[in-house]
């Protein structure tokens, strides 16, 4: 069975990362799942790493238990583009988000390089990962800020609390690498970026 | 508990950072925080854990991917006065390790996501204790937090070398192919300008890898592999006693490829699991200990009985085997 996106089309490999300018939308630290596909089509899933799953498009029926999803292999933090989106994409990151101050100026500089003005960070995640904990990126984006440590202008809007319910969890599963069990993503916000 | 944080914030405000740092310790000390960490996701994971049933190579994702798991799984704290002292003992690390650094500090990003990276850590080792379900499992931060506040050197590691060398840190190999990927470097740097590196095995690589020897050696049921000619393979390869001891190999390496049933094991040595005769003749190796024990036990209970003991403490063995 393919993987359909919201609007009910098969989600599809782009082999032209990152020159599509058609496609505004990219998932950094995609992995295995293919959020970004399925919730906001025209978009490219990146990863640092190839996961040990064969590419869902090498695969005449492919599911989402066996398969990988990604359009491009590169670290997000050595990616040279010359050009913008609109939407950066963080599904439960790891390795990248706001454990910390450093990482978290390292964070938010390179997504406000990769984002138009007014264009916007999305973030969701576990509330116990601190790499997207909403609590870390008010507290990082807020100091950074006042201290004059960010190339852009960011403005994080409030927390969502993703419950049960919510679309994302009723219509995807949040697979993990080292678990075969799944993630409860319970933390959604967006940041913006001014200018 | 509130002493807890109490404590933790006398000994924060005083940390400092040696200027006298050699890698053997604070390398030491990843070594069990990752040994911990791993067995820990594999201990709440279950059968659904891939660190025991892929032949991968461990890698930071992984890395920050069991972290992240232990403390989705773990971490019960919402109390707001504790989670906001925790943010002021965040505060309170940077400070201090800015103080410590001196001159030493130079704002690079290399030195500040060690700086993330300690602090982190060492409050993850802090906000174990507050766990609901912390006493069924060894704290996986202990050892880490131990870097920071015993040793006094900031740390960072990858098992990715160009990366490292991409953040300025040198970084020189001279490892045979069979190993040279199953490591893990690690950056400690103490108050001087410099820093120090060593690096630790991938025991998740280094577990795949005695699964390889055994395959190499046919040792199934029928033809056991002792772990002496198994610590020789391993130092053939340059795996260096005082990298992993004879001990830490089969404490770290032998005996969790036992318990997630990867190998078995009878009185001549280890082999690969893989059919129905191999189950069998580690399972009767294990069942004629168990009956060992069991009589030891059972003396044990009787001897107490003459001894006047009530204690039922000397039942447990009976109480263990009810289903």
């Amino acid at each position: 069975m393919p993987v359909l996106d919201i609007n009910k089309n098969e989600i599809i490999y782009h082999d032209d990362f990152p020159n599509n300018k058609q496609i505004r939308h990219l998932e950094v630290g995609a992995s295995i799942n293919c959020f970004g596909k399925k919730f906001y089509p025209a978009c490219y899933l990146t990863d640092k790493e190839q996961p040990a799953f064969p590419h869902f498009y090498e695969k005449l029926d492919y599911d989402e238990t066996n398969s990988h999803f990604l359009d491009f292999v590169g670290d997000f933090y050595n990616l040279k583009i010359d050009r913008d989106f609109d939407l950066a994409i963080f599904c439960n990151p790891y390795g990248f988000g706001f454990r910390g101050k450093e990482n978290s100026k390292k964070f938010l500089n390179k997504s406000g390089q990769v984002l138009r003005n007014g264009g916007e960070i999305l973030v969701l995640g576990n509330s116990a990962n601190a790499w997207s904990k909403y609590r870390n990126a008010e507290k990082w984006l807020s100091q950074l800020q006042s201290e004059g440590n960010l190339d852009y202008n960011l403005q994080l809007l409030p927390l969502t609390t993703i419950d049960e319910n919510h679309h994302y969890r009723t219509n995807h599963t949040f697979r993990k690498v080292v678990v075969t069990e799944t993630t409860i993503v319970n933390e959604m916000y967006k940041i913006v970026k001014i200018n | 508990m509130d002493n807890i944080l109490r404590n933790a914030r006398e000994k924060f405000e005083k940390i400092t950072l040696t200027d006298n740092y050699r890698s053997k310790k604070f390398t030491k000390n990843f070594d069990k925080h990752l040994a911990i960490l791993v067995d820990t996701t594999i201990q709440l994971a279950e059968e659904n854990s891939v660190l025991t049933n892929k032949h991968i190579d461990f890698t930071d994702k992984m890395y920050w991917e069991s972290q992240g798991y232990i403390l989705e799984k773990l971490d019960t704290i919402t109390d707001s006065e504790i989670l906001n002292e925790f943010d002021n003992l965040e505060d309170i690390l940077y400070e201090r390790i800015k103080v410590s650094l001196g001159n030493a500090y130079n704002g690079s990003e290399a030195l500040n996501l060690m700086i993330d990276n300690s602090v982190h850590d060492t409050l993850l080792a802090l906000k174990f204790n507050f766990f609901e379900n912390k006493d069924n499992y060894f704290n996986p931060w202990e050892d880490a937090k131990n870097i920071l506040v015993e040793d006094e050197v900031l740390y960072t590691f990858s098992t990715d070398t160009e990366k490292l060398n991409s953040l300025g840190f040198s970084i020189v190999s001279n490892d045979s192919v069979d190993i040279s990927d199953k490591k893990i470097n690690i950056i400690g740097k103490g108050s001087r300008n410099d820093y120090n590196y060593g690096f630790v095995r991938d025991l998740l690589g280094l577990r795949n890898t005695i699964i390889q020897i055994l395959d190499e050696n046919s040792s199934f049921g029928n033809k056991a592999t002792t772990a002496d000619e198994i610590i020789i393979k391993l130092r053939r390869m340059g795996i260096r006693s005082n990298e992993l001891t004879d001990h830490n190999i089969k404490s770290w390496l032998i005996a969790p490829l036992k318990r997630s049933n990867r190998i078995g094991s009878d009185k001549e040595g280890y082999f690969i699991l893989n059919n129905c005769q191999d189950v069998k003749i580690s399972y009767y190796s294990h069942y004629e200990n168990f009956k060992g024990y069991y009589r030891t036990l059972e003396k044990h209970r009787k001897l107490a009985i003459k001894f006047g003991c009530e204690d039922p403490y000397f039942s447990s063995h009976l109480e263990f085997l009810k289903p």
